[in-house]
């Protein structure tokens, strides 16, 4: 039998190759079909990234577009702890370094797991010497942040927001929502390297920048009012200080300051106290300037006029169990004098004739018993009882500014509505929204929520305020190339155990210039100065210091300059 | 016959082969282009960084705090004007709207058209 050896030979070669493709086969079959699912899966996990993008905080401008909050970029440093060798050593360095507690960052190193933060928004200067550290399983990533150029400028305004950029004090908590814009992601892939394979995007929706705000707020005049708050606090040393300046046609708020204040830009340093704004969340028994309340009412009323004649009692008024007493003993004096020397006893005869619920009635319209409304967080509405439960006691203290708290802010409310012929506006301080493109979103306009005296009464009283600077108490409130009305008050302090104290006070200024066409409407209020404490002593100068500046800036033409 | 049919078979996968060389190399430059937008997308957002920091250290600079300690070192005072130092202007009327003002004469009608070849550099008053 003869065997075909060529034939065979060609059989098993075919064989052993057929085999190693059915086994490659079997193989490709395993991986692509059996394990496909589970492999895909390991490979997406790998590969595809979801990348949140973070939007960026609107910015905030004073009422001229200049700057007074932006967003910067900064270094925030975090670890790998699995990547990290010499954990111990790492900690130790970059504890060194940042000037943080060494065991705290060890106790995160220790950590097993991917991410940990070890220090977060630090200066570039930090960044760089950490960058040049070199440490495997130490990076640093981008985050923004909020820098506020001004420092302590209008700081109770703007308010500050966390290391997350939410806000949680003034503006940037008020309009959070709007500041800080929409989060949008990428769905797309990485490399072994971990490098975003931008080509690979699958999915995306892009973040929405939060809108940006433009103030009513004038950063020159709110620095003007610091200014003098610092030469208040330099002379008098006070407790507290709260100014506002308001415009009273419109309601905008062009400056409000208070002390004790705190730099934006390093609030690590700053109180809790520092941080309220007072000239909202305060609310204080305003003394004498509270008159003007009582004397709009009176003259709106028609119940008095200039002439009506009052006995001031030579400066001691018996009621019922009570003694009421001016500062100085008057005999008879005008309806006009009562305001102007700001006699108690005088005034609370003014207020006898009006009656309380009038009286009463009037304190609601100026809008004491309520929250002015503006766009701050933190407001208080003040302390007003209802009439029915109001003595013969309060009608001796209500009338002249005690026995009722109310706020920096509703006092620049209704000093405002006297100039502007009667009609209260609603304070406010947002004046426009834009989108990140730059368009107009929103714009807030003035709102006139009453009118709280007619016209001819509020003139009455523009005249009668007018009188107060150049004859009566706010002598030193003058402006030299102006007319002003204002209203000088000194209130005692409200002793938490009962009464007043006796040399704790309040002094206050309230008032608006120039006296044909009021521009602006000052709220001056210094708590506890030490030395000297009248209003007229103390918020009097203050008033006439600010509204020069203020004037002088606005380029208001004086009556001077017109002929 | 059989060498033709090998010739197509050859140049078949020559041409599968260069087909399949020109997809991995446009996705490979697909990738690089991928990265060279992420870095220029860096870049831009570095720039804009940049341009913010400006704007922050522009405010600054221009805080009215900074200005007043600036002149307070260099020792300059300031002061608001006096009243007699003021002096205010009525509004003065553009002369070209007064009716009475001539206007420029008209020129021969060959010198208007040449003009038209010509270039000008004359100053127009725009409203």
């Amino acid at each position: 039998m003869h065997i075909n050896f060529r034939k065979t030979r060609h059989h098993a070669v075919f064989v052993i190759i057929v085999s190693l493709f059915a086994v490659l086969f079997a193989r490709l079959l395993y991986i692509q079909i059996i394990r496909h699912t589970h492999l895909s899966d390991l490979a997406a996990k790998q590969h595809k990234i979801f990348v949140k993008l973070e939007p960026r905080r609107g910015k905030i401008y004073d009422r001229l577009n200049r700057v007074l909050a932006i967003y910067l970029d900064t270094s925030s440093i975090y670890v790998v702890p699995n990547e990290i060798s010499d954990k111990e050593h790492a900690a130790r360095i970059l504890a060194e370094e940042l000037g943080t507690d060494q065991e705290k960052l060890s106790a995160r190193l220790a950590r097993d797991n991917y991410f940990a933060w070890v220090k977060r928004k630090v200066s570039t200067a930090t960044a760089e010497r950490v960058k040049n550290l070199k440490i495997k399983g130490v990076y640093l990533i981008t985050e923004p942040k909020r820098f506020y150029p001004g420092g302590k400028l209008a700081c109770h305004v703007l308010g500050i927001t966390n290391i997350d950029n939410v806000g949680i004090e003034g503006i940037e908590l008020y309009y959070d929502n709007e500041l800080k814009g929409e989060y949008g992601w990428r769905r797309s892939a990485r490399d072994a390297k971990k490098r975003e394979l931008i080509s690979f995007e699958t999915d995306t929706l892009p973040a929405r920048d939060g809108n940006s705000l433009v103030l009513t707020i004038d950063e020159v005049i709110q620095h003007i009012l610091e200014t003098e708050i610092e030469r208040l606090i330099k002379a008098y040393k006070p407790k507290a200080v709260s100014i506002a300046a308001l415009n009273p046609r419109t309601g905008e708020i062009l400056g409000l300051a208070n002390y004790p204040w705190f730099d934006l830009n390093d609030i690590s340093s700053a109180s809790v106290d520092s941080m309220r704004n007072r000239a909202i969340a305060d609310s204080f028994e305003p003394g004498s300037i509270f008159k003007v309340v009582t004397a709009s009412a009176a003259l709106n009323e028609g119940i008095v006029n200039f002439d009506t004649k009052f006995f001031c009692e030579n400066g001691a008024y018996k009621i019922g169990k009570r003694t009421l007493h001016d500062y100085r003993p008057y005999g008879t004096l005008t309806f006009r004098q009562v305001i102007e020397k700001s006699s108690n006893i005088g005034t609370t005869k003014v207020a006898a004739k009006l009656g309380k619920e009038k009286l009463s009635a009037y304190i609601k319209r100026f809008n004491f018993s309520s929250p002015t409304g503006v766009d701050l967080p933190g407001e208080v509405s003040g302390i007003m009882r209802d009439s029915s439960s109001w003595s013969y006691v309060d009608m001796t203290t209500i009338p002249m500014g005690q026995g009722i708290a109310v706020t920096a802010l509703q006092l620049a409310a209704c000093i405002s509505a006297i100039a502007n012929e009667g009609v209260l506006m609603r304070p406010y301080i947002v004046k426009k929204h834009f989108n990140e493109e730059g368009a107009l979103v929103r714009e807030n306009k003035p709102k006139a929520l009453r009118s709280v005296i007619s016209k001819e009464a509020a003139t009455q009283v523009k005249e009668l305020l007018l009188g107060v600077i150049e004859r009566g108490t706010g002598k030193r409130a003058s402006l030299d190339n102006f007319k002003a009305c204002g209203k000088t008050g000194t209130a005692q302090k409200v002793n938490p155990r009962g009464g007043y104290y006796k040399n704790r006070y309040i002094a206050s200024f309230i008032g608006f210039a120039p006296y044909d066409k009021p521009t602006v409407s000052l709220v001056v209020c210094v708590d506890e100065p030490r030395g000297k404490y009248f209003g007229g002593q103390v918020g009097a100068p203050a008033f006439k210091n600010i509204m020069e500046k203020i004037l002088a800036y606005a380029e208001v033409e004086s009556p001077r300059d017109a002929t | 016959m059989a060498k033709i049919r090998f010739f197509k078979i050859i140049s078949s996968i020559l041409l599968c082969a260069i087909f399949a060389l020109g997809y991995v190399h446009q996705e490979i430059e697909i990738v690089k282009t991928g990265f060279n937008i992420n870095k220029h997308r860096h870049e831009v957002s570095f720039l804009l960084d940049q341009y913010r920091s400006l704007v922050y250290n522009l405010s600054q600079l221009e805080s009215p705090r900074r200005i007043e300690d600036t002149l307070c070192v260099n020792k300059i005072a300031l002061c608001v004007p006096e009243a007699d130092n003021i002096r205010r202007f009525d509004r003065v009327d553009l002369a070209y709207r007064n009716e009475n003002v001539e206007s420029a004469e008209r020129e021969f009608f060959l010198v208007r058209f040449f003009d038209r070849f010509s270039a000008k550099a004359e100053a127009k008053v725009v409203e």
